[in-house]
């Protein structure tokens, strides 16, 4: 396949880094190559290590297990260094995924962006371990 | 494939044809004849001349003949007058004239007359002396003299006064009234005094009238005298026609047509003047007497001429009429030959070339039975036609003991006749029953190739009062001839085109990919026998991603040039449809192989059988046609039209994309079905997409066959044509295809995978939690079959009674990151949204099973 293939996942960092709270906004679809982008930008993000990420992923037709590793590793990548991350407002076949692989109880999942903030103003939950087997 | 075009075949008969049909023969038959009638118009006019020629010549000659006795004549007069004078002076000399003794004179005078020429006195009309005062004292006649006194005639006056010689006009005498010319002379004493005159007198007789003047040519004699008067007419009557009489006066000539003398009309007079006398010598005479020698024999020259020709232009007129009676004869020959060298021109089998022979044959013949037979290619078995036969018609050609009366005429090595019955009822008997009359005579012979082999017969079954002339046998033989080498060439030309066609058919596609929920038919028509095959091209390739492309090409021109290019471009084009999805993109690629002498046009279409997305794109190819079988309604496929492959350039090129539903035929093709000779392109077009609303209901394959039927016609020397027909039953009801271990596969993967299941009829939900596990399936194979190399997925989906059951497969070994806490996640996925979900490992591969209840 030599065609070119448009980016799947728009990336949307707001607003400019150094501020807090930061919001990432995911458009398109989570596979297994749009991840590595995602991942990138967050790396990029942690360099000013806001406090608070809101990473919305209303925008999200599509995301599979490496999207929900990559979301869920940026999440404990924010938090590890006392941050908050919260995934806000993930569309009906996103948090059905968010729900088969459990990744409730890694990260915070809001249902809309002032949820999100509210739930970025708390503190660090929720508490429950990983399921990682 | 370079097999001759029916315009190449020989028309020229061999020499020896010519000379069978006699062509050359008449030809110069009619030449002769034409050069004959040429001859006898010059003879006949350069006949005519000489004789007309001679016809003057004769006048002329006649003309002059009158002048030179008429000078003639004049001479003697003159030499008779001169003669009489002398013999006149030498009288006067005389002693008894000096002394003008009378006594004397009397005595010497009688004398003279008496010793004349034979009983003709010396002076016809007496001889006298006068004395010098006119009295006639003596003459022969009159001893004493006359008595008569002539002192006041005009001689005796000259005389007297000149004392020279002097000759009377014609005059009456005053004794005896007789018609005389008076002759005088002086005579003198002896002291040389005037003493008197010494007379002669020539007595006058009427001209005409001597048979010595007549044999002499002096016939119509006229002589006037000095005073004009004819001394040859009894009265000295003078000419009525005094103009004529002043001309004729002084030297001679011949007057050729004038009035006479007596002014009578179509004269010739001829003249001349003696001196002495002064006397004018005419001969005038009738012209019509004068040249009718001239005329007669010109008039006999005339008539002979006449009749010569004649005689030469009756023979050549007969031979005229024979040459055309034959000439029509040959050029009955030369017609049926002209048929059957164009039915032989146009055979391409020995079946054609036995039909044209025979049926050639059987007209020129038309009560015999003609039979034919003919053997294969290599030699072996015969093949055997009848044809004629008259009333009874041909015979039966599967009638037994047939080819053994064939076989006769092809063991011999030239032509065979057998007339004798007896000979002709035992080579017949088998076939007698079938015979009716029973025929009178056979002819058979051998057809040879042009290598010399025997190939076949030719028997002819002649009735009973039909005998073969020499022209005829020659025209069997000709024809016969020329057959075997039509069916040589045909033969050939066969053979040629059937390398073509396999070459041709070598190159397309053996067989079509079958592909669930398509019907595809792909037609190649070659178009007439004897043309070379084209570069007319269709393919179609299923890729291992289950998207079919497919095509079809015309490459300019025919002949191996064209074969190749169409070659390389549909194995180019097998190649491409494994790298590229993209119409567009292959053809871009394409576009690179054709040279610059050289131009070839395609449509390529890509169809996802599983979403029922069609991309297509043309290069100069006539725009595919679309019809859904539901509404009738029939699309032009245009929206991606291109300059011709070798012509264009790649940015020209684009594709266009629709979304294909169940019951839609797609017909590709190339311009050989819908361009006819004085028929819009346009309007073929119309026509083949009316063909195409006509069969909704048909599969591909009767669909193509029947577009093939409508549109091509078998015996006309049509285009070759290919066509290519696609049809979407129902939606597969099997997901299977076959990609790369990359990731940005799958992701197409996905969206092909919704549609399909879209169109299969599951809810969103369904969908959703299908793409997820799959693609968490392929991610697996992936990162664990391939460890990031190249690999392939194989994965089949089956929907069948409410259950889909998912397989994908690869051919990695497992490298099991057992410690990777994420990798769960994907097993995980595959759980909860299958209702079954089972991964196989072995060292050739892994395999994932999925299974999804659909029933609510």
């Amino acid at each position: 396949m030599s065609e070119a293939v448009p980016e799947a996942l728009q990336i949307e960092v707001t607003p400019a880094a150094g501020s807090s709270p930061v919001f990432v906004i995911l458009a398109g679809e989570m596979d297994i190559v749009s991840t590595a982008a995602f991942v990138d930008s967050m790396t990029e993000l942690e360099r000013s290590s806001p406090d608070r990420v809101v990473i919305d992923v209303a925008g999200l037709s599509f995301i599979d297990s490496s999207g929900i590793n990559a979301l869920v590793q940026a999440a404990r990548m924010v938090e590890a260094r006392g941050g908050r991350a919260v995934l806000a407002a993930p569309a009906a076949h996103v948090l059905r995924v968010f729900e088969i692989t459990r990744v409730g109880e890694l990260v915070s999942i809001a249902g809309d962006r002032d949820e999100a903030l509210r739930l970025a103003a708390a503190p660090p939950g929720p508490a429950a371990p990983a399921d990682e087997r | 494939m370079t097999a001759p075009s029916v315009d190449e075949i020989p028309r020229e008969p061999s020499d020896g044809l010519d000379a069978v049909f006699g062509r050359r023969a008449s030809t110069f038959r009619r030449r002769l004849a034409a050069s004959a009638l040429a001859a006898t118009v010059i003879l006949v006019v350069l006949g005519s001349f000489f004789a007309w020629k001679q016809y003057e010549d004769g006048k002329d000659k006649a003309l002059t003949d009158m002048r030179t006795r008429v000078v003639l004549g004049a001479t003697v007069f003159d030499t008779y007058f001169a003669g009489q004078i002398a013999t006149l002076n030498s009288i006067a000399a005389a002693p008894s004239v000096v002394d003008m003794d009378t006594k004397r004179m009397a005595a010497y005078f009688k004398n003279i007359q008496s010793h004349g020429q034979g009983a003709q006195p010396l002076f016809t009309g007496g001889l006298g002396w006068l004395d010098r005062d006119g009295n006639s004292r003596v003459s022969d006649r009159f001893p004493n003299g006359s008595g008569s006194n002539v002192s006041d005639r005009a001689y005796f006056k000259a005389v007297k006064a000149t004392g020279k010689p002097y000759i009377s006009a014609g005059l009456v005498t005053r004794i005896g009234q007789r018609r005389v010319v008076i002759m005088a002379v002086p005579t003198r004493d002896a002291k040389g005094r005037f003493s008197g005159a010494l007379i002669g007198a020539l007595q006058l007789r009427q001209s005409g009238t001597s048979q010595r003047a007549n044999d002499l040519g002096f016939e119509d004699l006229v002589v006037i005298d000095r005073a004009g008067q004819q001394v040859t007419s009894g009265s000295f009557a003078r000419p009525e026609n005094a103009g004529l009489l002043g001309r004729v006066r002084k030297g001679n000539g011949v007057l050729g047509d004038t009035t006479g003398l007596n002014g009578d009309k179509d004269r010739v007079v001829a003249y001349a003047n003696s001196i002495a006398p002064r006397w004018t010598i005419a001969l005038d005479r009738s012209r019509a007497t004068v040249l009718a020698a001239a005329r007669r024999s010109f008039v006999i020259e005339m008539i002979s001429i006449l009749v010569a020709a004649a005689i030469v232009l009756a023979i050549v007129g007969w031979a005229i009429a024979r040459s055309r009676r034959e000439i029509a004869a040959e050029q009955e020959q030369v017609r049926r030959w002209d048929e059957l060298t164009q039915s032989l021109g146009e055979a391409s089998a020995a079946a054609e070339v036995s039909a044209a022979l025979g049926s050639s044959l059987a007209t020129a013949f038309p009560r015999a039975h003609v039979l034919v037979a003919l053997q294969d290619d290599e030699g072996g078995r015969f093949t055997v036609w009848t044809f004629g036969g008259g009333d009874a018609g041909p015979l039966d050609r599967r009638l037994p003991g047939l080819p053994e009366i064939l076989r006769l005429g092809y063991l011999s090595s030239s032509p065979l006749r057998i007339t004798q019955p007896a000979a002709v009822g035992t080579v017949l008997a088998k076939v007698s029953k079938s015979l009716e009359p029973m025929p009178g005579s056979i002819y058979a012979l051998p057809m040879h190739s042009a290598a010399g082999r025997t190939i076949g017969s030719v028997t002819l079954l002649l009735p009973q009062d039909e005998v073969l002339h020499g022209t005829d046998e020659a025209l069997v033989a000709a024809h016969t001839d020329y057959a075997a080498r039509a069916l040589s060439r045909a033969r050939h030309s066969e053979r040629e085109h059937d390398v073509a066609i396999a070459l041709q058919r070598s190159l397309l596609p053996d067989e079509l990919p079958v592909v669930e929920g398509l019907g595809l038919a792909g037609r190649y028509n070659a178009g007439a026998v004897g043309l070379e095959v084209g570069g007319d091209w269709y393919d179609a390739v299923r890729r291992p991603d289950g998207v079919v492309l497919f095509t079809v090409g015309d490459v300019a021109g025919r002949g191996v040039s064209a074969a190749v290019l169409m070659g390389q471009l549909r194995n180019s084009f097998r190649a491409l449809s494994y790298e590229h999805t993209s119409p567009a993109e292959i053809a871009r690629r394409l576009t690179a192989l054709v040279p610059e002498n050289a131009m070839a046009t395609a449509t390529v279409l890509a169809l996802d059988p599983y979403t029922g997305e069609l991309r297509y794109t043309s290069a100069g190819h006539p725009p595919s046609l679309l019809l859904d079988g539901v509404s009738g309604e029939v699309t032009l496929l245009d929206k991606a039209p291109a300059p011709p492959l070798g012509w264009t350039e790649t940015r020209w090129i684009r594709e266009a994309r629709l979304t294909l539903r169940s019951r839609m035929t797609l017909l590709a093709y190339t311009d050989g079905l819908v361009e006819r000779r004085g028929l819009a392109i346009d309007d073929g077009i119309a026509r083949a997409a009316d063909a195409l609303r006509l069969r909704p209901e048909r599969g591909a394959e009767d669909t193509a066959d029947a577009l093939l039927e409508t549109f091509v016609q078998p015996s006309a020397a049509s285009d070759d044509v290919a066509l290519f027909v696609l049809q979407l039953d129902d939606v597969p009801a099997t997901f299977q295809v076959e990609i790369p271990a990359d990731p940005l596969v799958v992701r197409q993967l996905r969206a092909r995978l919704k549609g399909w299941l879209a169109r299969r009829g599951l809810t969103d939900e369904q969908t959703a939690d299908t793409v997820l596990a799959v693609s968490e399936a392929c991610n697996n194979a992936i990162e664990h079959g391939y460890g990031g190399d190249h690999g392939t997925i194989r994965i089949t989906i089956e929907h069948h009674a409410g259950v889909l059951r998912i397989t994908v497969e690869d051919d990695g070994t497992w490298k099991a990151v057992r410690s990777d806490p994420t990798r769960g996640r994907g097993m995980l996925i595959m759980n909860r949204t299958m209702d079954s979900a089972t991964v196989a490992s072995a060292p050739t591969g892994t395999r994932v099973d999925l299974e999804l209840h659909l029933a609510p």
